[in-house]
């Protein structure tokens, strides 16, 4: 699914925080958003949804597939959300209702907007959970999120989110709420469901490092604009813009440096602190 | 060789968890489970794992901010016993701490002033508290004016350095960091690192740093403790144990750090 925002702009209760955004996403291809807090960047995603705060005021454009979001009815745009596109949030224990079960919140969209009975949500989210590697599928869809691991509730939100096989999917920092063995599993999972539904997707993040690992592409923002446009790799090799340039510098400054351990590849999306240890007895300390 | 500045032998902690039933037994949860630590003078520790390893709770035992269930921490030679604030005077006086959110560890209604002097106040530090607070806040980088301020006129970074200054005001010889830079951005994380390495640097400051960052401590730290599940799995200089790890979960947790990518300047 094409994705065009053009002048993109949004206030909250008067104060600009959004301040002429126009980006582009071709059907099928991916597209970061990297910034610093206070950027824009998870504000320009959330009115592509029609879920801004209260009091918000959006003016601009943003087309899907050529049809326009911005002027549209709260009840539009929740149809737009549950067939068109999913999104999946930094934080799994606040994106999930406690009180469901894990297997409503993932069929929830199919019964919504497709119709589908409970028996029938239900069977798919059995079959969801499986594809995001959730352990015992059918009876984690019993669950509560509360008996769930971060990196567990996580699967679920990207399993409630690839639903209705959603045509563009949104990440706004799905890992940085986890542990780097629980993360590295999320964006192969990420990863793997975008490419086999050939969905678009805009992955917004902080981390230079995990941008890499995703995108090909990304737009940064400071200030509410988007400041430099180009691939990853032009970006953090021959910044353009000096905040650009300042961002690459820090993750370069901070980021960790060194040669994948070669010899013992973990198996794709297990976390690594649940794996039995070769050995539980420590390793002698080096001096 | 001299004996080190802080010790820790055969650490644990239990927690008694809720009980599953009714008039049933508490499970208990270690959280630790004997931990040996020891940091020299002037040296910095990395201590690093995942949610859940331990790595805060050592933190705290290791300043008396909880009991542990079994072993001992020394300070100085002198052990550590968790108790009221007049017995733990000389600990306070020669430790500082400083954690992850500056925004929550900030109290809003003091100004950076009143937040910086609170220690020498309540250890009686001797002197001119107004001089003492406004060189401290030139040594972190902010300036003396900066001590009219309120906390909430302050950007996080800003934050996180008066954090610093008050936790080395009184001129603590250890200094304790739980994820210090976690909450903050990337530029301004750079920045903490080159203050924190600064003031290890000039004053001679012994820093254990827990943190699951591996990049930040890849660059700061001289030895590194990994915890697993409450226990240290692997120990030793930085660079051999991030380079060639040798525990299974050690090497599972290199392998999962993402990477940039190689810039040909950096060759």
């Amino acid at each position: 699914m094409s994705l065009e925002i053009e002048d993109l702009r949004i206030a909250i209760r008067g104060r600009t925080v959004v301040d002429g955004v126009s980006l582009s996403l071709g059907d099928g291809d991916r597209l970061g958003l990297i910034g610093e807090s206070g950027s824009g960047k998870s504000l320009t995603a959330l009115a592509m949804l029609g879920l801004l705060p209260p009091g918000s005021t959006v003016s601009g454009s943003i087309r899907l597939d050529g049809r326009e979001l911005v002027g549209r009815s709260d009840r539009e745009l929740a149809a737009v959300r549950g067939r068109q596109a999913g999104i999946v949030f930094q934080e799994p224990a606040t994106a999930l209702n406690p009180v469901r079960r894990v297997g409503a919140q993932i069929g929830e969209s199919l019964r919504i907007h497709y119709g589908f009975t409970k028996r029938q949500a239900l069977e798919r989210a059995v079959k969801l959970a499986a594809r995001v590697h959730l352990p015992d599928p059918e009876r984690i869809v019993y669950r509560y999120p509360h008996e769930l691991s971060g990196g567990q509730r996580q699967r679920v939100a990207i399993a409630a989110a690839i639903a209705t096989g959603p045509r563009l999917i949104i990440a706004d920092e799905p890992t940085t709420a986890l542990d780097v063995t629980i993360q590295a599993g999320i964006l192969d999972l990420f990863d793997h469901e975008v490419t086999r539904s050939g969905a678009s997707l805009l992955f917004i993040t902080h981390d230079l490092a995990v941008l890499a690992r995703i995108v090909a592409r990304a737009a940064v923002l400071a200030d509410g604009r988007v400041i430099e446009q180009a691939a990853v790799a032009d970006l953090l090799a021959s910044p353009a813009h000096p905040v650009t340039a300042a961002l690459a510098a820090a993750a370069y400054a901070t980021s960790f440096v060194g040669a994948p351990v070669a010899s013992r590849p973990l198996p794709a999306g297990t976390p690594v602190a649940s794996q039995p240890l070769a050995a539980d007895a420590p390793v002698a300390s080096r001096p | 060789m001299s004996a080190p500045l802080l010790s820790a032998r055969g650490l644990a902690r239990d927690y008694r968890l809720p009980r599953q039933r009714l008039g049933g037994p508490h499970p208990v949860h270690h959280a630790l489970v004997d931990v040996d630590l020891d940091v020299d003078a002037g040296e910095i520790v990395a201590v690093i794992g995942e949610s859940g390893s331990g790595k805060s709770t050592l933190a705290r035992l290791l300043l008396a901010l909880d009991r542990p269930t079994r072993g001992q921490v020394t300070f100085d030679g002198r052990p550590v016993v968790a108790g009221p604030a007049r017995n733990l005077r000389w600990l306070r006086a020669g430790t500082g701490i400083v954690l992850q959110d500056p925004y929550a560890s900030l109290d809003p209604r003091f100004r950076v002033h009143d937040v910086i002097a609170e220690p020498l106040r309540a250890l009686k530090v001797p002197g001119d508290h107004r001089r003492l607070v406004a060189d401290v806040l030139t040594r972190v980088g902010l300036g003396p004016d900066r001590a009219a301020s309120y906390p909430h006129e302050l950007s996080g970074g800003q934050r996180q350095r008066v954090a610093l200054a008050r936790a080395i005001v009184h001129r603590p010889r250890l200094l304790v960091g739980d994820e210090p830079t976690s909450a903050l951005d990337v530029t301004v994380r750079a920045e903490i690192i080159a203050l924190l390495r600064d003031l290890n640097a000039t004053l001679g400051l012994a820093v254990v740093l827990v943190s699951h960052d591996l990049g930040l401590v890849q660059r700061f730290a001289e030895r590194v403790v990994v915890m697993h599940a409450g226990r240290v799995v692997e120990s030793g200089p930085t660079g051999a144990v991030l380079d060639d790890p040798r525990h299974a979960y050690t090497r599972g947790l290199v392998a999962a750090v993402p990477r940039l990518p190689v810039r040909s300047t950096d060759a």
